[in-house]
């Protein structure tokens, strides 16, 4: 059974692993696994309290990590690691900072992202490795920019229009809105929306709204999401 | 220092190579998974002496074999329990690799009613044989070699004993070098005025002078961290340029000191040159240890020990591995 490697959680069940860069992120994964019927992969994302940071700056720790407690437990091999990043504005970079962290660590490193890499390091066991970055490919192969809030907008959108000019509105109206980078008023609007969807605890993360089954928000099973999806299914059946 | 262990046909360890190690090894693994074991192995490698198996009896509070029954205990009674599955009629090898040109090996072999040890290093050889009629376990034979490899073991009960830890104290003082363990105790005890060596109930024993009491102290009575971290600082002195080995290494240390004492221990073992294998089962002990680990990556590694079917496997990890999965809050045990 797939499982969200939350705090506190100190094992690993699954062969295969997602490293995302925090428990957002991790959430929405794990929900598409869930969705999906996906039963061999464990999700997780770095410790806050390391001292190296959270979020992208401690992402080649935590594979180290992964890669770590598989290699001195070897209780289950270490089948495969997925990272999922988001792009932000500079795919390039998002993707450099995901390859390095495989490489550092003795895994496979993929030359381009959405590609699978595998080697045969272990004792005859074969790890696969890839980078996913989020939003994903536009129609014309390009990597978009952006982030996970994005495509979960997209999602909110498509199942009730009327709220993206609701937030446009909103967003419209808040003093330093028009300065901020379209990933924070991505961000911006995401929490608004979600944070109007919890009346009794509007400080509600996306990772509350994700896990909770009253939500009608953002639904899982959106179109937007088919790419990651497909990308799961492929990526544990390597 | 001890790079890499080969065992062959010790305890439960039928065949088993550990490599990668470094100046501080951290031992973790369910009970039975062969973390004591190694730690004897790597004592008997660098004693060679028949009478380090009694030490071992000692330590595995098996007790000593009876002086008055020495002669009607067949040989098999006494060292069969040293080979993998009582098996002793293949030979024990333990090979311990450093930097010197060829190993240290040590081989355990039955030799007619008695046992042989056939001890082999760069610089050394000896051997040694054991027949019914002077099994006795003799210490001074071993001091030759153990200025050729210094080697202290601190089993979960030896650091208790006042005399293991009198004559320790007495050896560093006589060369006059005291005055470090005292700086490193007083870091963990500030309170720490003096040491040293009085006669208690007829048996030499170390005595503490604290802040606010004229009277002296056994070491005992202070604490039993405070009894535990002298065992271990003067073990890493004694044992200088050479190696020290610990059975769980947590015992006796309250938890809120135990990051500062790692801290102790490493620089201390670091000034010393001495090489340690410390065995734990505690997370807090693990935990406390982080921020030494991350500040000297390449000084650590784990092994981890664990048994399967039919063997024991060492799986090791650097420093930089070792700090990561602790940090980011999974098992190693």
């Amino acid at each position: 059974m797939s499982e969200l490697l939350t705090p506190g959680l100190r094992e690993i069940e699954n062969p295969f692993v997602v490293v995302c860069e925090g428990s957002g992120d991790a959430r929405f994964v794990f929900e598409l696994l869930k969705t999906r019927q996906i039963g061999n992969c464990s999700v997780g994302f770095p410790n806050e309290m390391d001292s190296g940071g959270g979020g992208k700056d401690a992402i080649g720790r935590y594979v180290e990590s992964i890669f770590t407690w598989f290699a001195i437990h070897a209780a289950v091999p270490l089948r495969g690691v997925l990272i999922v990043l988001d792009a932000d504005d500079d795919p390039n970079s998002a993707f450099d900072l995901a390859r390095k962290a495989l490489q550092d660590t003795g895994l496979p490193a993929p030359g381009r992202a959405f590609s699978m890499e595998r080697d045969e390091a272990q004792a005859g066991t074969s790890t696969a490795a890839a980078v996913y970055l989020v939003p994903g490919l536009m129609l014309n192969g390009e990597q978009e920019t952006g982030t996970l809030e994005d495509i979960l907008l997209r999602a909110a959108f498509e199942k009730n229009p009327q709220f993206q000019g609701c937030l446009d509105t909103f967003i419209g109206c808040i003093g330093k809105a028009p300065e901020l980078k379209s990933n924070k008023k991505a961000k911006m609007r995401l929490s608004a929306l979600v944070g109007a969807s919890f009346p009794s605890n509007p400080w509600a993360s996306v990772d509350k709204l994700l896990a909770s089954s009253k939500n009608e928000l953002v639904p899982i099973d959106s179109i937007h999401f088919k790419p990651l999806d497909d990308f799961l299914a492929e990526f544990c059946q390597e | 220092m001890i790079e890499s262990v080969k065992i062959q046909n010790f305890r439960c360890f039928s065949e088993l190579e550990v490599h990668g190690l470094k100046p501080i090894n951290i031992l973790v693994g369910e009970n039975a998974s062969g973390k004591s074991a190694f730690l004897e192995a790597i004592y008997l490698a660098l004693t060679g002496m028949p009478s380090s198996a009694f030490q071992l009896r000692e330590w595995r509070q098996m007790g000593q074999p009876r002086e008055s029954a020495f002669a009607s205990l067949s040989s098999s009674e006494i060292w069969d329990d040293l080979f993998h599955n009582y098996n002793s009629a293949r030979p024990i090898a333990i090979s311990i690799e450093n930097a010197k040109p060829s190993p240290d090996v040590l081989r355990i072999q039955r030799d007619g009613t008695g046992i042989k040890f056939l001890w082999k290093s760069a610089e050394y050889s000896s051997e040694f044989v054991s027949s019914p009629e002077h099994l006795k376990p003799i210490e001074g034979l071993s001091s030759g070699l153990h200025d050729a490899n210094p080697v202290e073991f601190i089993g979960s009960h030896t650091q208790s004993v006042p005399q293991w830890l009198a004559s320790r104290f007495s050896n560093l003082s006589k060369e006059g070098e005291t005055a470090p363990v005292l700086d490193a105790l007083r870091i963990e005890f500030p309170f720490l005025k003096e040491l040293s060596l009085e006669l208690d109930a007829g048996n030499p024993s170390v005595f503490a002078s604290i802040e606010g009491s004229k009277r002296k102290l056994p070491a005992a009575l202070v604490s039993d961290g405070f009894n535990k971290l002298l065992g271990i600082l003067l073990s890493i002195a004694s044992a200088s340029k050479g190696t020290l080995l610990i059975d769980q290494i947590e015992d006796g240390f309250y938890f809120k000191k135990l990051p500062s004492i790692w801290k102790t221990i490493h620089k201390f073992a670091k000034a010393n040159g001495t090489q340690i294998f410390a065995t734990t089962h505690s997370q807090e002990c693990l935990d406390a240890l982080l921020p030494t680990l991350e500040a000297n990556e390449d000084d650590f590694a784990l092994i981890r020990a664990s048994r399967s079917e039919d063997s024991i496997v060492f799986r090791v990890a650097n420093g930089r591995q070792f700090g990561s999965v602790l940090s980011q809050g999974f098992e190693v045990r």
